[in-house]
This record gives C-alpha cells, structure tokens and sequence, in this order.
C-alpha cells in the first residue's frame, strides 16, 4: 500500500512539474494580453470569412507552438480581447498537436516503423479536421447562444483594464501591477484544476496497465479503439510524450495508436477540469462528443481503407 | 451592487492567500531543481523550465504583494471609512466614499467593476468570496515537499505491472566474443531494429545496469530500466534479457550488473522483431549493486 501511495505521488508530481511552467507562461501572457494589448485588436487580425479563420487558427500552433495547459489562460484573455470563440476552439483543439515539436516527436517515435511519414501525416490530417469540425459547431451554437456559452470572466463584454477612466493608458509601474496581479489569478485558477486533473490520472493510472490496455486493444478494431481512446483521456500525457507511449503499445495495430495520439491532445481529465475555467457546460459537452466520436469515426475508417499504412516494424 | 467592509477583508485575504500561495509554490519549484529532486520526476530538458517558472512565482508574488501593500497601508493611515482597490480603473456604487488607487479620484456611482480589480470570476459582478479550499489544493505539492516526497522513483511492482512479457525463439549459434563497450538500453534496442547493426554489436562484452525482474525461465531474467521523453508518467519500461549458464534468483527490485556477450534474438512468432539478449559466462558475471540515484535510461 505505502509503495502505491508512493507511487501515486511520482506520478502525480511529475504532471504537475512538468506542466508548472507552462501554465506559468502562459498566464503572465495572459496578464500581458489584458492589460498590454488593445482591446479589439485582436479582432482586426482575424480574417472576417468564419472558416478561413477556423482553418487559419488550427494551424496557429505552427507558428505560436504551446502546450495544452499553458494556452488555457491565454486562450481565455484572448477571447476577452475579442478573438472569436470559434478560433479560440480550433487553437485549443489543434495547437497541441499540429506544431513543430510535436510533428518531430512523432517523428523519432515511430521512425523504427514503417510508414512513419503516414503515422505524422494522419496525425496531423486528423488531428485538422476533428478540430476544424468541432469548431465550426461549437461557432453554430455561439451563433444562437453568443457569450453564455463562456464563463463571465472569458466574456469579451468586459471592459478594458489597460485604460484608467480618462481613457489613458496605466503608468508602467500600475501595469505591472496590474499584469501580476491577472497573472496570479489566472494560475490560482489554472493551477487548482490542473492539481486535481494530475490526482485524477494519477489515480487512474494506479490501476490501469499498459498490459491490461493491450489485452483489451487486441479484440476487436472499434475495441481496440475505444479501448486506447480511454486511455488517452485518463492518461493525461503531454503531446510531446504521447507517441513515445504509442509506438511502445508494439502488439497494437496503427489504428488504436493513431486515435490515442489525435484525441490525447485534445481532451483528457485534466484539460476537462481547465475547460471549465472557459467554457460554459455546453461548450464542453460539445467538444468532448465532438472530439471523441470523430476521432472514433476517422480511425475506424482509416483502419478498414488503409489496413497495412503504418505501424510494422521495419523489415531490414 | 454594494458592499461591505467584510467583503473588502476577503477580497485582500483572498489576495493575501493568493500572494503566499503563489510564492510558496514557487519556491518549492526552485527547492525542488536545487535538491534534484526533479531527477525522479522529470526529464533533464524540463528542469530548468520549472527553476525560470519558480522564480518567476517568486516574482509575481512579490510585485502583487508591493502593489497590493502599498494602497492598502494608505487606506489604513486615512480616515476609517474609506478603501482602496489595487489596480482598478473602474466604477462602483457604494455607500461610503472609496479611494481608487491607480485612479485617484473618489466615487460614488453606479457599478461596472471588472475581474482585474478585483479577483474573481464574476465579470460584472463581485462577490469577494474567499474560497480557502482552493489554497489547500494549491498547497499540496508544498505540502509533498516538505514531507521529502517524492523520495524514489516508480516502485518495483509497479514496474513489473507494465511489462510485456516477450517470448523468444531459441538459438544454438555460435557467436565469436569481441571486444568490451559501454553500450545503454536505447543504444541496444536501436541497434535490434536493424540487420548492420545487430550484426555490428553482436559477440561484443557489455556491462548492463538495471532493475531485477524474474522471467518464468529459471536460467533467464530481465535488468529494467525506465525510458522517460517528458514526465515519469510517461515513462515506459525498457528491458534487455539477460541468460546465465545456471538458474540464477534475486529479489524483483533488487539492482544489478550483469556483463556478458550481446546476442540478438528474434522473438517468437515475429519475422521482423528482435531483441537485444546478453549471455552471461559465468556466474560471477552478475552482481548486485546499490540502487542508482536516477531510474531512467536516457
């Protein structure tokens, strides 16, 4: 029992340390946005055709690379500062995974397989188009429900903080004060939720194998699916890591592999408990049936028309 | 909306608990790179980000703490009635006169206060709730720290839970004994992916260090070092088989060092799949060690 504890603890620590840094991060960026940047100018650089900027926002994390804990406190500033909730989604859902980090991790994980170009490349396709889709539906509902589909504190009603009364911007001293002061607040808020997600898995973990996965993954293709989908949420990896433990499921076919790897990113305990901290309940009901049943759907389709792509280890 | 004296105490207790919080966490952040403790935890890249992110904590908190301080003590040293909110630029109804810190002016007027004044989550409205069990979830990696755990890495049994066993094909080759190299868990198993290299290492001596896990061969076992990319829940087990002349028994958890000669063996009912197997000589090729301070094979 003392060794479980012990080992619930190295766990637990480790989420939570190695995720301190980048919620860190990103809420003194998000202290910066609010009280830095000007209100609305952010929305001058969204393109104004709703599905270019989806698209255009899925592919952000090329270019501003983040992890999915630290871009929740900067996500929630931005959408103060006007960014539509529908962008905010395609980022949130997308970035984590199509960035050059992660397209080099998945990279050196699967590079002693064949197909290792198609295992990136479905990552990356999928990954695209669940995080596409579900933000075009979640933008539906924002059509007809506008702002209570977020926290008050995510609203973009708010009023400005970098102004005084006269409309005069903050001296710097005031501002910084101003900026540690949201900074703080939003890790107290972040934190709280990540401490409890990384207990959560921690858990979780202290009673799931791998090799009871793989007993379960190697039944039937949606099973194995279904079964690898599970573990991705009660995991909690990063994207970084998360092909390392894929490509080490060796007795599982590419299909299960490729739907851990696209729906891990994108939802799992932990960013369900940060979610909160965004969206209202509705909103994240939307994501996680819009992530899961299409990332379920895609797999299940890739492994019928593309049964051989991927996933073998090299034959030299 | 107005409010109360006893709101504004929980707003500056929040903030308070909000600065201490912030700050102890950082400097646990800080102590934790210091002591290496962040060895078991983490993998070496991450290390420094959680020292900048400490310090930076320490930081936040200190600049909160002086510009929440500094108004605070001049509300105090003015008359009784009046307070002072931090960082604000923005409007309240209240039934007493208020001094705005960063605005210097008093009010008395209809309310549109927002979340950078003061801290919650309410937009429009605020309610100064102190919430203390958010600090207590705050504080337990502090809490962790300061009982010194985590004090090792991943338990025995709980290495032994995420293994596969693999089972391989037998082998009567022949294999000429080459030269001694210092060769590590990665290095093996990258070399059983191809046929040059697998044909380049093999016959050579290698000493290989590790975590003792029993096989349900007698003569035969598995040294286990864990593979970390990020964090310790990412870590996945990386074994290499060792062979010895007779059965051979320790205790699973036990660390030791066995020095034999590598040989690549395919594992049964796999064409492609091979792994790294080490012969021992003899029984005095195998020993065992104090633990090592780090688990992980990088």
């Amino acid at each position: 029992m003392e060794a479980q504890v012990k080992d619930l603890i190295v766990c637990f620590t480790s989420i939570f340390y190695e995720a301190l840094p980048f919620i860190i991060l990103g809420s003194i960026i998000a202290g910066i946005l609010e009280h830095a940047v000007p209100q609305q100018w952010i929305t001058r650089l969204v393109p104004k055709w709703r599905p270019a900027a989806i698209a255009l926002s899925c592919l952000l994390g090329l270019v501003f690379p983040m992890c999915e804990c630290g871009i929740v406190p900067v996500m929630r500033r931005l959408l103060r500062k006007g960014l539509p909730l529908s962008c905010c989604t395609a980022y949130m859902m997308c970035g984590p995974v199509i960035n050059p980090v992660v397209i080099l991790s998945t990279w050196v994980a699967f590079s002693a397989y064949d197909g290792t170009e198609g295992m990136v490349a479905l990552r990356l396709g999928m990954a695209f188009v669940v995080g596409f889709v579900t933000a075009t539906l979640v933008d539906r509902q924002y059509r007809r429900l506008g702002n209570t589909l977020l926290i008050p504190s995510a609203r973009p009603d708010a009023p400005n903080d970098n102004e005084d009364d006269n409309g005069e911007r903050l001296p710097l001293s005031k501002m910084l004060g101003a900026i540690a002061e949201t900074a703080l607040h939003d890790f107290v808020d972040i934190t709280v939720f990540l401490t409890l997600g990384a207990l959560l898995a921690s858990i979780t973990r202290a009673f799931v194998s791998q090799q009871q996965v793989e007993a379960i993954g190697n039944s039937f293709p949606a099973v194995s699916i279904l079964a690898l989908m599970g573990l991705a949420i009660l995991l909690c990896l990063c994207s970084e890591a998360d092909a390392f433990v894929a490509a080490s499921f060796s007795t599982l076919s590419a299909a299960p592999k490729l739907a851990f790897l696209v729906l891990g990113p994108m939802l799992d305990l932990k960013l369900v408990l940060l979610f909160t901290r965004v969206f209202s309940r509705r909103v994240i009901i939307t994501i996680i049936v819009g992530v899961t049943v299409q990332t379920f759907v895609y797999t299940l389709i890739a492994h019928y028309l593309l049964p051989d792509w991927v996933g073998r280890p090299h034959i030299r | 909306m107005a409010h109360s004296h006893a709101q504004d105490q929980n707003y500056y207790l929040d903030q308070i608990c909000s600065v201490g919080a912030c700050g102890a966490l950082g400097i646990i952040a800080a102590l934790m790179y210091q002591t290496d403790k962040l060895g078991l935890i983490l993998a070496p890249p991450f290390h420094k980000p959680v020292l900048w992110g400490g310090i930076a904590l320490i930081v936040l908190s200190a600049v909160r703490f002086i510009s929440l301080w500094t108004p605070h003590r001049a509300a105090i040293s003015d008359n009784g009635h009046k307070h002072d909110h931090a960082n604000c630029d923005h409007k309240h109804e209240h039934e007493h006169e208020h001094e705005h810190a960063n605005c210097d002016h008093n009010h008395e007027h209809d309310h549109t206060h927002h979340e950078s004044c003061n801290d919650h989550d309410c937009g429009h409205e605020h309610s100064h709730a102190w919430t203390p069990a958010k600090y207590a979830v705050l504080l337990l990696p502090v809490i962790l720290y300061l009982l010194e755990l985590p004090n090792a890495g991943f338990s025995a049994d709980r290495i032994g839970r995420d293994l596969v066993a693999t089972e391989l094909e037998g082998s009567d080759r022949v294999i000429a004994t080459k030269s001694k190299l210092t060769l590590g868990y990665r290095e093996l198993a990258d070399a059983a992916h191809e046929s040059a290299k697998r044909a380049y290492f093999e016959g050579h001596i290698v000493e290989v260090r590790g975590i003792y896990m029993p096989l349900n061969q007698p003569q035969e076992f598995t040294l286990v070092r864990l593979n970390m990319t990020c964090c310790a829940a990412d870590a996945i087990p990386m074994q290499v088989r060792i062979v010895a002349p007779s059965p051979i028994q320790f205790k699973q958890g036990q660390w030791i060092a066995a020095e034999g000669k590598i040989e690549f063996r395919k594992v049964a009912g796999k064409d492609n799949k091979w792994i790294a197997v080490i012969l021992l000589d003899g029984m005095d090729n195998v020993r065992t060690i104090p633990p090592e301070p780090n688990p992980y094979a990088y």
